[in-house]
Parts: C-alpha cells; structure tokens; sequence
C-alpha cells in the first residue's frame, strides 16, 4: 500500500495555528455565528515543547494532524467497519455512511460523546472497552481480541482474576445491573489459548539495545510485552522455578488455570522475550552484572514473595503455615499435610485463597479468623462470598494472642477479642481486649496476613527505600535514583491486583523506551481523563444481566478446577448488546487524541489529508496555507529520503504514525 | 566612542541582556562582513529607554555603513500625494495646554510623542476643551493606555451636575467598551466594506507605495464608513474645506500627485509600490539633514539633561528602577502571534478565542524561580498591582520570562459582545499607568515611560 505523508518542520513551524483556522474553514466544520471558544471540532491543534530553564532555552512547535497510522487503532476499534485505509494513499478514512457514532442517539449529549467511558476511564490499563465489547456484540471477536491486547497482554489472565473496576461505574448500573465485561473479555481471550487464534502482535524493527528485567510476574512480563513489540531484546529473570509470578504461584488454579497462564506467557516468549527462571539476585545476577553484560536499562519488578509474621508464641510449631508458602507450595505440586481441622487467620484474599485451597489440601473443617469485621474485610465481597458458598466459617472480631502445643505440634490457638482495627485517622492500629480470650482447638494454621518483599539487594546497591518499605522510584516514570534502573508492580506499590501490576509494567516500558531513546521520562505522561457522566438512556436492550456459570460447591471438593465456567457465545453477545456505549469507540481509541464527534450529525469525523484536493493535484489546506512552509506534503518513502539526503534528523518520539516530524 | 565602549565588553552586556557573549560577537563578526545588515527596531521604540535604542541603533548603522545603503536602512521616501487643499491649521495642543501641566510645563519641552490620543482627550475633556469627541477605529476605554483614566474622564461632571463631555460618538462595527460610553454608536464599515487608501509607510526598507483597499461586500443595513460621515458633517459645517464629492474623489486628489487615480490604481492591481526612490542621497545632497550635513553620532544636545544621553545608555533606564522595592518585577504587555489586532472583531471571534486556535485568557506569565519564592503555584489566582491600578488574573508558569519580569497578553478584558463576555481575561492597561503619571521621566527621555511599568504580586 502507497502511503501520502505530510513532513512537519519544527524548524519552520512557529505554531501560529493558521492552519488550524483554514483547515476548519475548509472542512466546513465550524458554524460561523454558534460557534463557541472551546466547543468547536479540530482537525488540528498545535502543540509545544519547552526545554531547559531561563536563559538556556529551546523550544519546539509542530501541528498535529491524524497521523494516518499503519496500523489504525481506530480501524480496529470500529463495530460498524465504517474505519478503512485508502490503498491508494493509505489515508485513514471514516465512511459518513456507515459511522453510527457508536449508537449515537439524536437526544445524546455530543459534548459526553466526545468523553471517556467510564469503564476505559477505571481500568488501570486503559483498555478500550466499549470498543472490545461492542466488537463482541457483533459476533467479531478476533477484532476484540487485538484492541484488548493493545492494552494488556494477559487478558484471559484478567478475564478471570481481575477485580473488574471496569463494571464499577458501568453506566448501565444506573438502568439494573453493569455489563457484565469481565466475563466477556475471559470470552474473547480464550482465543488466545489457542495457536490458530491467538494474537501476536507484529515487532518493531529490532532494535539493538537489550533490557533486562527481575521478576516474571504481570508487572516483569508486561513490560517485556510491550519492549519486545518495540523492537528491543529482552531478558527476564525470575528466581521461582516458573514463570508468572503471583499468577503462578499466588493465584489458586481453580481460579486461574496454569494452561490460560502459560497460553499467555508463551505468546510472550515467541515474540523473543528470553525468561530465564530459577535466576535469584544477588547471587545469580547483580544489577552490576548486567550493566556489565550491555543491558541498557533494568526493570525491577521483584514483587512481594514473602508472608509476613505475627511474632507470637509458637508460630513456628509444626502445623503452622505460611499462607503464601501454602499456596506456592500448592502451585508447585509440593506435597502438603494439612490437618483435618484448620484456622487460616487473616481477612484478604489471600487469606480466602488459603482458605479454599486448605479446604481442597484435605482439611474438612475450615475456619478463617479475622481482626476485622465483615464489613471492614479487606476480601473481595465475591470472594468472600466463595468462601462462605463452601462452607468455610468466617470469624471476626479476633486477634491471635499465642499457638498452643501438644505433643511437639499445633493444638490450638487463643485468641483475644479485637475492639477496633483501624485508628480515628484510618491507619491499622488493632486495639484488643485482653480479658475477653477465645481458644479454638486446630491441627493446622495458615497465617495469611501481608506480603513482603525482598529488600536486601535494594540496601546492597544503593537503591533508596520508602518509609513503608517499598522501593522508590518515581511514581510517573518509575525511574529509580540510578538513572538507568526503574522499577514497579508491587515491589513499590505494595500489594495490588494484577491490572494494576499490569499497568505499571506498561509505564515502566514506556519509561525505558524513552530512556534509551533520549526522550524525556515525564512529559506528556499525565493521565487525567474526562469521563462520560451523562448517557442517553431513554432506549436500550432490556436483558437482564447474565450470570456466570460455576461450579457447585461440591464439585469442587478435593479438586483445583475451575470454579468460573465461561459464559457461552450467545451469552457474550446478548450481554455486550447491554451497552449503552457512553462514549465513542474510535475517539477512545486513537492515541493521537484527533477523532472529534459531530454532535447534530451523530458521527465521528476527522482529517482526511484534504483527499479531494490530493486527488484534484492540490496540496492540503494546511499545507497549502502555512505561511512558513513548514509542512511538505508527499509519498512517505520520498519526504522521508528527502528528509535523510538533506541531513535532517527525524524527530522518532513524534513521528509514530505516518506522519514525520523533522528538526 | 572608544571611551564610552571601553567597559561595554560583550560578557557585560551579556549580563544585561542575556544573550551569550559568545553571540554577540558571532553576531558583530557576520555584520561587519555582510554587504548590508537591517534592523527591524519598530518595537523598540514603544520602550521607556526608547531613545537610548534609536541612538544605539543609528550609531550601530552609521559604523557599519548601513545608513541608506539597500539593504540597510533608507532614509525616508515620503510619497508624494497631491495635498487636498484648502486645509485649516491644526489647533496648537501646547498652547491649549492639552499636553504639559502642572507647574513644570515649561519644563516639559521635548516630549511628544503621536501614539497617546487617550491622555490627550482625556486631559482635554477635564480640562473643558473637549466637547464633542468622535471615536473611530479606536476602543479608548480598553485597549489603549490610560484606558480607565479616559473612562472616568468622560463621566466627569462639573459643578452644575453636567457631563464635561456633551456628545461621545463611537463609530463601531462591534459595539465595545467605548460604544458603552457613548451617547451615539454608529455602525461602521469594515475593512470588507468600504474604500481606503493606505500609505505605506517610509520606514520599511522597499521604500514608498500606496494600496487601495476596495469594497469586495455590501455593508448590512444602514452601516457607513466614519469618513463619508465625516466628510458629509464636514460639507455643512465647513464647506470650504470640503470642496470634493466624497471619499474616492479625495483620494483622486491625493493620488494625482503620482499622475494615478483611484481608478488607475484599480486597473494595476490596487498597489502602487516602485521601490525607494534611490539610496545614498547624502551622496548627491552634499550630506546628511543635520547642521553639520553629519551623521552625529554624540548627541551635544541632551549632554544637560539630569543625566547624560549624549550617548546611549545601557542600563535600566532610571524610571525602570523607580519603585523597584515596593514593585519587584517589570510588566511586559505583548501580543500573541493569534492577537496581533485588539480590536473587538479580534475577542469575539470564537476562533481566536478557542483554546485550540487562538487564546481564550491571558494569564499572568512568570517564571517558575520568581513564582517559587513567593509561593506561587501555576494555576494560583493572584493580585498583580502597579502604583496606579491592580488587576487579579491567574498565573501561568513560563521559563520563556525573565525572573525578575511578569507578562500580560494586551487587547483582553472586553465585557462586550457574546464571545467577549464568556470568555477571561483582564486588561493590561488598568496596569499602566496614562502619561499624566508619568511625564517627569519621558518628557526627558523622550520614550514611553508609562510602558515601563513596574507591579507587585500579591497572592
């Protein structure tokens, strides 16, 4: 395909916008007399770029246009189709005739059409999910799958342990029930289990840099995901025997089956990321050695792989568990003596996790014991309703005071009454009633109450700490003090859900890519979103929220099957039909932000390079008008060999479209 | 001049003006090799150290050849337009007393300087001279300096209750700040609509010409240019000065002198511009229009004044460091590139007010070193206030300014019209003070003193 391009000079441009003003003259997308400062479409806007401080300054101006990509995020995002490239000029056009502006309604509010979803505007990733599920609705799930995995490589991973923040603020909860959009992303990304369907997405010119990065769970293997697409060869080293992290030897399997985790991971490793397990820092490796071995930049994305410890009498006696060894253990096929009775004491999912999966080891009677009440559980309502569903009993209230001993092993554990956990300005501070003692007989304990991570190597090189004992790096670019190092996922943040692991393994590969490339960390890095708050809701289809099959309780004793069976095909797309698509899909997706919405039209409009003119041997309106002749319109290849012969420098962190930016 | 030169080394005035000294000597090496070397100097003239720039500036094109050399800078070519005669003799505004003031009047001789009508009607207004006055092509009450001073001027009454200023007429093709004085607001023709003959001014370096601005639309309604205005009222007040038929027969009149007419001028395209009528004249003249047929490069004439300037000065001038205690920071009033008008059809246009085409607000500009050490964050509402007014605007963080300087964008703060009146910003001018405040420093140094202003940021 033949690519028209237009080369914006930023030695010429002096961002004096006439091309902005002719263009909406030309487009005829202004109303002349309602027009309203802030309320009028673009098909260009001007940006800047400011370096240094007074008086050693420079400063860069360049339009910016649809950057025409080759690959159109928007195309893909598009329900009705109605997104194509040209093959003659491979210019990015939106066919009026087909654009529903994603059901837009006569009533819809244009200024809410042009906002974020509520659902992209919650996920940590970002994921365009009115767009995957509006693509589910129409039977076009391979489509659904390559906008999913835009945003996150592990989606079959989300799909079934996600917290799902997405339906929080659905706005169909205003109307019954959210969409339920969990279960329909766990639908679509099964097609990544299988070789034939699966989603591989196309590399980048390889680059020669190599990045490394410690720790293969989501944050780790996220931000492989996303280095490797750009081209760079990347190591990843792990000290677990497997890969994955906490989605393999944290999560349960009867909620994440380990063929859906190595389904995903392998597609990691085919696009040529090396993991490398059983590595451990500090003795393997040392960021010292890898510096020495060429790697560019180095991720740190240790995780939290350690189960904290009450410090009370008897906690080591046989018979007490660590939640977390219990689980990896588990994971790892370890043989494990679980009692008939057990007390996993704790009020997270973790706890719930040791829970169900002590139940599953062999223990008939289980008894999860907390400090908090039911309403204060740091547990998911859905997990601990999972718990309760399988007879596990949930005690509140009680703080462990000692393990009691009989015959060299655990026999019981007293308790004390817990009068309050958290302090007047919200902090953990359990206080307890010390006359008010509770003894509860058991053969086993688990102890499931935090996470930590290893923090010896970060003392040994240098690497500062938080207060709360977490690596610092900088909370937009995750760069460390040592320029070179970054680091994220919970080994900064603390404890989070995998997205959020997710997300900032994304950063994290977006910080390294412009650390390598010379390109500042920070800029353009914020992430304030204007989300939809007003949906048109006068029409919509009435079925009701579908409900995911599971399994019964009683299928799942002695087993580690999945309990969540999959919605069907038919249900995905009767349940994406519930959308109310707040926003517009390909607004949401284009990442040059220059999709606008006609508000009276109900469509998404844009720049079509002035195709008309093109085609008539005339020069687009803002080339035409520039007063600085700071735009060159042309065939990619030719202004790009042009641009090269003259010595000129293209500008990389701009010129990502089809579009180049020159200096 | 060696003496005066000897301690202006380039790393000193890098000091000042912050350009490298390494660029100030690339800068004087190109211009001693280059066959020709102009300088654009128009905005500095609008400065308080005016003068000083203009004698730098002459000097600098003297010692490198530059004075009507093509490509320097020409002496003047003033068209030469046929005058319309008869014409009546100005009234003399000093002897009115219009200008200087105040028991220094006499004192104030050398000041005088065109582009200050608002003071000067203003003045006049208080003083009772001004009865009638017809605006134009002006927005006096906003957008010129001295602009509040003007409004109050024109609500003054006397001491029987009466308006001082009996008819304010605004001719508008918007109404404005001005037409809400007035008494009448005429609908005027734009640009679009109506003849004009505009000169082109000497000073820019192709020389003389002329262009004709012609009608290309009808104008709605019963809208009229302000000259056929004035020309009709002119033919019944005083018809011996207006012996011609109306404003295209004027310009006919002024066009013979160049044996065109308007109708000629039509056929050739509208433009009439044959380049400068010559360089180097001084050549042929025998010299330069100096008493001594000399370029001067030492001015003898202010070696008196309180301080010398018979050579330029390079230091801030004396009015950019009075105050300087109690008002830190210099106001720099500019335009953007989307504002160079700052007329009305320039604030309502939603394009040039849209944040994506233009500048809906201007915000107080300040560097990030200033802003931090008063505890200024970007963003932050503050109180800008000079020694005759004080506006609160928001603060934009800039490394594009000067520490010891803040910025106002000029031509916002207009109340008028639907796009106007939703949209921010405040007006420089309630900032600056008008030239009654200031005539004690530029009646001496011949600039724009009140451009000089100096304001505090109180948060």
């Amino acid at each position: 395909m033949k690519q028209v391009s237009m080369m914006i000079d930023l030695n010429r441009c002096i961002g004096c916008r006439t091309c902005v003003v002719a263009c909406r003259n030309h487009k005829e997308i202004i109303d002349h007399n309602k027009a309203v400062p802030d309320d009028i479409p673009y098909y260009l806007r001007v940006e800047t770029r400011e370096k240094g401080t007074f008086p050693n300054l420079s400063m860069d101006t360049w339009v910016v246009p649809c950057q025409h990509c080759g690959e159109p995020k928007c195309e893909t995002s598009c329900p009705e189709g109605a997104i194509s490239k040209a093959p003659e000029t491979g210019i990015v056009i939106i066919d009026p005739e087909k654009c529903t502006g994603c059901e837009a309604k006569s009533e819809s509010i244009a200024v809410e059409k042009r906002k974020v979803s509520p659902c992209k505007g919650n996920c940590p990733a970002n994921i365009n999910v009115q767009g995957y599920v509006n693509l589910a609705a129409q039977g076009k799930f391979q489509e659904a799958l390559k906008l999913i995995k835009d945003e996150n490589p592990f989606p079959a991973i989300c799909g079934r342990v996600c917290h799902h923040p997405c339906e929080s603020d659905c706005s169909r909860s205003d109307v019954d029930e959210p969409v339920a959009i969990n279960a329909i992303k766990r639908f679509i990304s099964d097609l990544d289990l299988d070789p034939e369907t699966r989603y591989v997405p196309e590399i980048k010119e390889k680059k020669d840099e190599k990045v490394a990065i410690i720790g293969a769970g989501p944050a780790g293997l996220t931000s492989a995901f996303y280095l490797a697409k750009e081209g760079y060869q990347v190591n990843v080293f792990d000290r677990l025997p497997v890969a994955g992290g906490m989605m393999a030897v944290g999560i349960p399997e009867y909620r994440l089956p380990n063929d859906i985790l190595e389904a995903e991971i392998s597609v990691i490793r085919d696009m040529g990321v090396e993991i490398q397990t059983g590595v451990t820092l500090g003795e393997d490796i040392s960021l010292d050695s890898l510096k020495e071995d060429g790697f560019e930049a180095v991720f740190m994305a240790t995780g939290l792989h350690f189960g904290g410890r009450l410090d009370v009498d008897g906690e080591d006696l046989p018979g007490v568990f660590n939640g977390l060894d219990l689980l990896k253990d588990s994971a790892l096929g370890k043989k494990i003596e679980m009692g008939e009775k057990a007390i996993v004491i704790g009020g997270g999912n973790a706890a719930i996790d040791s829970a169900l999966s002590a139940k599953r080891l062999g223990a008939k009677k289980v008894t999860l014991v907390c400090l908090e009440h039911r309403d204060e559980m740091p547990a998911w309502d859905q997990e601990i309703a999972d718990a309760l569903e399988e007879g596990i009993e949930i005690v509140n209230g009680l703080g462990p005071l000692r393990f009691m001993e009989k015959d060299g092993r655990l026999s019981g554990i007293e308790f004390q009454l817990c009068t309050s956990v958290f302090n007047e300005k919200g902090e953990f501070d359990p206080q307890y009633d010390d006359c008010q003692l509770t003894i509860m007989e058991t053969d086993s304990a688990i102890i499931a109450i935090s996470l930590l991570g290893e923090r010896d190597f970060a003392e040994n090189s240098g690497i500062a700490l938080t207060s709360a004992g977490g690596l610092w790096a900088d909370p937009i670019t995750l760069q460390t003090r040592i320029e070179w190092l970054f680091a994220g996922g919970d080994t900064v943040s603390g404890p989070k859900t995998v997205v959020e692991a997710i997300a900032s393994g994304k950063e994290a590969a977006i910080s390294i890519d412009r650390y390598i490339r010379g390109v500042n960390l920070s800029e353009d890095r914020a992430k304030e979103m204007d989300m939809v708050s007003d949906v048109y809701k006068a029409e919509y289809d009435p079925a009701k929220r579908a409900q995911m099959p599971r399994l019964k309780p009683e299928e799942r004793v002695g087993n580690f099957n999945e309990i969540e069976q999959g919605f069907t095909e038919e249900m995905v797309i009767q349940e994406a039909k519930r959308c109310l698509n707040c926003g517009c899909s390909c607004i949401q997706s284009c990442p040059f932000s220059v999709i606008q919405f006609d508000g009276e039209g109900g469509k998404s409009h844009k720049c079509d390079l002035c195709q008309d003119r093109i085609y008539a041997g005339e020069l687009p309106v803002c080339a035409e008008v520039c007063m600085t002749e700071a735009i060159t319109f042309g065939e990619y290849d030719l202004v790009k060999q042009w641009a090269v012969c003259d010595g000129r420098t293209i500008v990389t962190d701009l010129s990502k479209g089809s579009m180049l930016y020159i200096k | 001049m060696q003496d005066y030169l000897a301690d202006k080394t380039p790393e000193r005035m890098s000091e000042i003006c912050d350009v490298p000294a390494e660029t100030i000597r690339q800068l004087a090496e190109e211009c001693a090799m280059a066959p020709s070397v102009g300088v654009d100097s128009f905005k500095g003239v609008m400065l308080g150290n005016a003068l000083d720039f203009s004698h730098a500036w002459c000097i600098f094109m003297a010692v490198t050849g530059n004075i009507d050399n093509p490509g320097g800078q020409p002496l003047p070519d003033l068209v030469p337009l046929s005058p319309v005669e008869p014409a009546p003799e100005p009234p003399s505004l000093h002897d009115l007393g219009w200008h200087r003031t105040g028991p220094d009047k006499d004192k104030f001789e050398k000041y005088s300087f065109i582009m200050e009508p608002t003071w000067y009607e203003a003045q006049a207004i208080r003083n009772g001279d001004l009865k009638v006055l017809m605006v134009a092509e002006a927005n006096p009450a906003l957008t010129e300096m001295g602009d509040y001073s003007w409004q109050e001027a024109v609500c003054e009454k006397d001491k029987n209750g009466d308006y001082k200023l009996e008819l304010l007429v605004s001719f508008e093709i918007m109404l404005s700040e001005t037409s809400k004085h007035a008494d009448l607001v005429l609908p005027d023709k734009s640009y679009f609509e109506r003849w004009e003959l505009l000169y082109m001014p000497w000073w820019y370096n192709f020389g003389h010409g002329v262009a004709l601005r012609q009608p290309v639309v009808e104008a709605p309604g019963e809208c009229r240019h302000a000259n056929d205005v004035f020309i009709e009222m002119g033919k019944e007040l005083c018809p011996e000065y207006f012996q011609f038929d109306d404003l295209v027969s004027y310009y006919d009149i002024e066009l013979s002198g160049l044996g065109l007419s308007v109708k000629k001028l039509q056929v050739m395209g509208g433009h009439w511009s044959p380049g400068s009528i010559g360089f180097r004249k001084y050549e042929t003249a025998g010299g330069f229009g100096t008493p001594s047929e000399k370029v001067h490069l030492y001015w003898e004439d202010l070696e008196e004044a309180p301080w010398s300037q018979a050579f330029p000065r390079v230091d801030l001038p004396l009015e950019y460091r009075a105050n300087v205690d109690s008002y830190p920071f210099v106001l720099v009033s500019y335009r953007t590139i989307f504002h160079s008008g700052s007329g009305q059809w320039t604030f309502n246009n939603p394009q040039l007010r849209d944040s994506i085409s233009g500048f809906q607000e201007n915000p107080l500009l300040m560097n990030p070193a200033a802003a931090k050490e008063l505890g200024v964050s970007e963003g932050d509402t503050i109180t800008a206030e000079s020694p005759t007014g004080s506006v609160q605007v928001p603060v934009k963080l800039s490394e594009r300014i000067r520490p010891d300087c803040v910025a106002l964008g000029h031509g916002f703060g207009s109340t008028v019209g639907s796009v106007a009146s939703a949209c921010k910003g405040v007006s420089d001018n309630r900032l600056i003070p008008d030239a009654g405040a200031t005539l004690d420093y530029q009646d001496l140094i011949g600039g724009e003193a009140h451009v000089s202003t100096r304001v505090r940021i109180v948060k």
